[in-house]
């Protein structure tokens, strides 16, 4: 029997050579873009950094196989496992069943950007490279706020969470993720750990939210950075005497005064819809401007008028009050940014 | 022409494993690269169905202890599991989906992991030794054929 066993087994390689052998230029049918960790220190040093407790809801994003999740199971009290791949969730639910793990275990198959999260304390992520930045701010959303999230990112956009004011990697998305959390660079894991290898090296950052949270007018904030990191190494006085950035901001002042005044009239003649959507890309990680000048956005309008001119005084003002105008995005802190909004509001200019 | 054979090995963990088990399968002189992975998964196959069966064999045993009988169901469970992956890794190499190959054999290799720590989860039960043996067979057959997987182009 066992030898009839065997045969029958070794004759699928016979079949399998009638399949035409790897002529090359055929594209692959790639897995969504995730790279399955080798390295097993690795996988130690990860759940040694996230400070599992034994008490800890864990939310994992991209277990795969289960590598990571079998030390999460252990070290924490549930695991919340979230994972795109129906073959990946088989062999995830097969290596658990029937151990006294299963029971503390949930495994939800689906796009981890369209689901629902569940309450968690601990997030551990392996997630393809493509959609780390709205996982992270849809993590970064989540209530109620969780204690720490350990991803794992593409080195560069790891090393722009965690950059520091005049840093070259310094740019709209640090700020804007630093506003929610503090980031921690903790390993750096080169791209050989990986099958596939990806072609870049990766980081493995801690991602721990604000308690408590800095508040703050999201669409106020966002409007804002846009303008302030439109030309990230420009002064923000050249930045804001731009024509298209006076005009947009007037429109505002304008429609924000009509508001408070009461005087619909005047709101009917103002769009109150303002576009801040066409400063700076959605992910905030526009090409670094490294001192490029565009001499043309900075020629002043000699022939505007004296309402254009006085809101153009207004807004030059509020920068040199705070001594602003001289400074570059690319050096100020998250703290200047929110004071010098907040000095922009208090004259009544507003982003949103 | 044992060259290809060699040459192949080379670049896995276990050479002598990976020789000897290629060399001695009959196929293997017409194989390419590829051919030789799925010789040495339908290696892994074999030897991981076997334990499973082997471990079943021993299920109807006189004595009552129902922990022994259910940690042994769920390593017999775990080694079919394996081989199931490891008919899936097959699949994956025909279509090319050489991640996926990957994916499956490392699933594979770490069932044998879940049978070991079944038996640590009792301090009465004993890691019986031939199936520490069986535990390393098949984790160094899944070894050499992932080796072979990585040299190839994808």
């Amino acid at each position: 029997m066992a030898g009839g066993k065997v045969k029958k087994e070794k004759g699928k390689p016979h079949q399998q050579q009638k399949h035409m052998p790897y002529q090359g230029g055929i594209s692959f049918h790639k897995s969504k873009g995730q790279h399955i960790l080798k390295n097993p220190l690795l996988v130690d040093s990860i759940v040694e950094k996230a400070g599992v407790k034994s008490t800890d809801v864990i939310l994992e994003i991209g277990p795969g196989t289960g590598n990571l999740t079998k030390k999460l199971l252990e070290a924490g009290k549930k695991v919340i496992a979230i994972e795109i791949d129906p073959r990946m969730v088989l062999e995830l639910q097969r290596r658990f069943q029937g151990t006294p793990h299963s029971n503390r275990l949930t495994v939800i198959q689906g796009d981890v950007l369209k689901t629902e999260l569940p309450y968690f304390d601990i997030c551990v992520a392996n997630i393809p490279y493509q959609i780390s930045s709205p996982l992270t701010f849809k993590l970064l959303k989540h209530e109620p706020a969780f204690r720490a999230a350990i991803i794992m990112f593409q080195r560069e956009f790891a090393m722009r969470l965690v950059a520091q004011p005049g840093d070259k990697l310094y740019c709209r998305l640090t700020v804007n993720t630093q506003l929610h959390a503090r980031v921690f660079h903790l390993l750096k894991v080169g791209r050989n750990n990986f099958r596939p290898p990806p072609k870049v090296d990766s980081s493995v950052v801690r991602i721990e939210p604000r308690k408590p949270r800095i508040e703050v007018k999201q669409k106020e904030w966002d409007g804002f950075l846009r303008i302030c990191f439109n030309r990230k190494n420009k002064t923000l006085g050249s930045i804001f005497r731009q024509k298209s950035v006076i005009s947009l901001l007037e429109k505002n002042y304008r429609t924000v005064r009509a508001l408070e005044l009461g005087q619909e009239d005047s709101l009917k003649e103002v769009d109150a819809k303002m576009d801040f959507s066409s400063f700076g890309d959605d992910q905030g990680m526009e090409m670094d401007d490294d001192g490029a000048d565009d001499d043309e956005m900075e020629v002043e309008d000699g022939e505007a008028d004296e309402v254009q001119s006085e809101f153009k005084d207004k807004v030059l003002g509020v920068l040199k009050e705070g001594d602003f105008e001289e400074k570059r995005s690319s050096k100020l802190t998250l703290q200047e940014f929110l004071y010098l909004l907040s000095l922009f509001n208090k004259a009544g200019i507003h982003f949103s | 022409d044992s060259s290809l054979i060699k040459r192949t090995c080379k670049n896995t963990k276990y050479y002598n494993l990976c020789f000897s088990s290629l060399k001695s399968d009959p196929s293997s002189p017409n194989a390419d690269p590829k051919g030789l992975a799925v010789i040495m998964i339908g290696i892994g196959m074999t030897n991981a169905t076997s334990t499973s069966s082997y471990l079943s064999s021993k299920l109807p045993t006189p004595s009552n202890n129902t922990t022994w009988k259910r940690v042994l169901k769920e390593c017999a469970d775990k080694y079919s599991y394996a081989g199931d992956a490891l008919q899936d890794s097959v699949q994956d190499l025909a279509n090319e989906a050489y991640d996926y190959a990957y994916m499956h054999i490392t699933a594979a290799k770490d069932y044998p992991n879940a049978c070991h720590n079944a038996f640590k989860r009792y301090p009465g039960l004993v890691y019986p030794r031939d199936l520490a043996r069986r535990e390393d067979g098949l984790k160094h057959i899944c070894d050499v054929a992932m080796g072979i997987i990585d040299n190839l182009d994808w």
